[in-house]
């Protein structure tokens, strides 16, 4: 008698705890959007720069002004397209299911998510603006993964898996770096819109 | 079995501040409304219990003002988290 209210009580607790921390549920078209844009600036980007240089080895890359326009045009355009198609669809997702959310939740998770891509982002810049093109890939998928990893604690769904993969593959761009773009595409392309459909097909089910 | 007996806290036997705890544990603070709709009880329910846990000094409460509202919000002690989590070993060892 005695060992099932105790049970009960147990079984309250850990409800409660998840209900209250991990009341945000991710929709999975934010990393297909996010990993369809990035695909196609990693094809994008290795079809114009990268595949014509070949092996450019750990030596600082030094593109002309031209080239350094066009990677500009590139570049930016993928970033904001990418990062606000997934912003605007969980956006979305959590006005639509916003009942229990308390705004102070979202306010945390959000700064969760941008305080390591945002540190990530403006190295990234200062790398970038310098030509060390190399190191941008691999670095931007590791703050992207730590990112992941930092909002894992709001969220129902299983962002923590996603985040670590990003993370080895970055490692792994830095570590090779000629095929840096490679593992950049996979990492902002496939590897995001598998995660969104495995996403999708879960929540639908 | 006496020593157990003695970790459960007194001050845990309602569901409703076995609430009132694990949610404060798995969140630095949260206001009284949201707190309400995270355990679905009323206002006078609420307020009574996390005064009750304030008395034991295991919850603090801080008031503010926003948009010149009166905002209460609840943290968990050092104190009170301590008990917590020995009230929940005690449970665990208990079942064991």
């Amino acid at each position: 008698m005695e060992d099932k209210k105790y049970i009960e009580d147990l079984s309250h607790i850990k409800e409660v705890m998840n209900r209250s921390s991990r009341s945000i549920s991710l929709t999975g078209l934010s990393p297909i959007a996010a990993g369809i844009i990035g695909a196609i600036g990693a094809y994008l980007a290795y079809s114009m720069f990268f595949r014509d240089y070949g092996a450019m080895g750990y030596e600082k890359l030094t593109l002309s002004a031209e080239h350094m326009q066009t990677l500009n045009l590139l570049v930016w355009p993928t970033l904001v397209l990418g990062l606000g198609s997934g912003l605007l669809f969980a956006l979305l997702k959590i006005r639509r299911s916003s009942r229990n959310i308390s705004p102070e939740q979202i306010r945390r998770m959000f700064v969760n998510l941008f305080v390591p891509l945002v540190a990530g982002g403006l190295a990234c810049l200062v790398l970038f603006t310098n030509g060390y093109i190399i190191f941008v890939l691999g670095l931007s998928l590791i703050f992207y993964g730590l990112a992941l990893i930092n909002t894992d604690k709001y969220t129902f769904d299983d962002i923590k898996t996603l985040g670590l993969l990003e993370i080895i593959l970055g490692l792994t761009a830095l570590y090779l770096p000629d095929y840096g773009i490679i593992f950049w595409g996979i990492g902002f392309g496939l590897l995001q819109i598998i995660y969104g459909l495995i996403m999708q097909t879960k929540s639908s089910s | 079995m006496k020593k157990l007996l003695q970790d459960l806290d007194k001050a845990f036997e309602t569901k409703v501040r076995l609430g009132i705890m694990a949610a404060l544990t798995v969140n630095e603070s949260l206001n009284f409304s949201s707190l309400k709709d995270i355990l679905e009880v009323t206002d006078g329910n609420l307020a009574t219990h996390l005064k009750f846990l304030e008395k034991c000094q295991y919850v603090a409460s801080h008031k503010e003002f926003l948009n010149k509202k009166p905002n209460t919000s609840y943290a968990v002690t050092a104190l009170g988290r301590e008990a917590f989590i020995k009230h929940i070993k005690a449970i665990e060892q208990m079942l064991n």
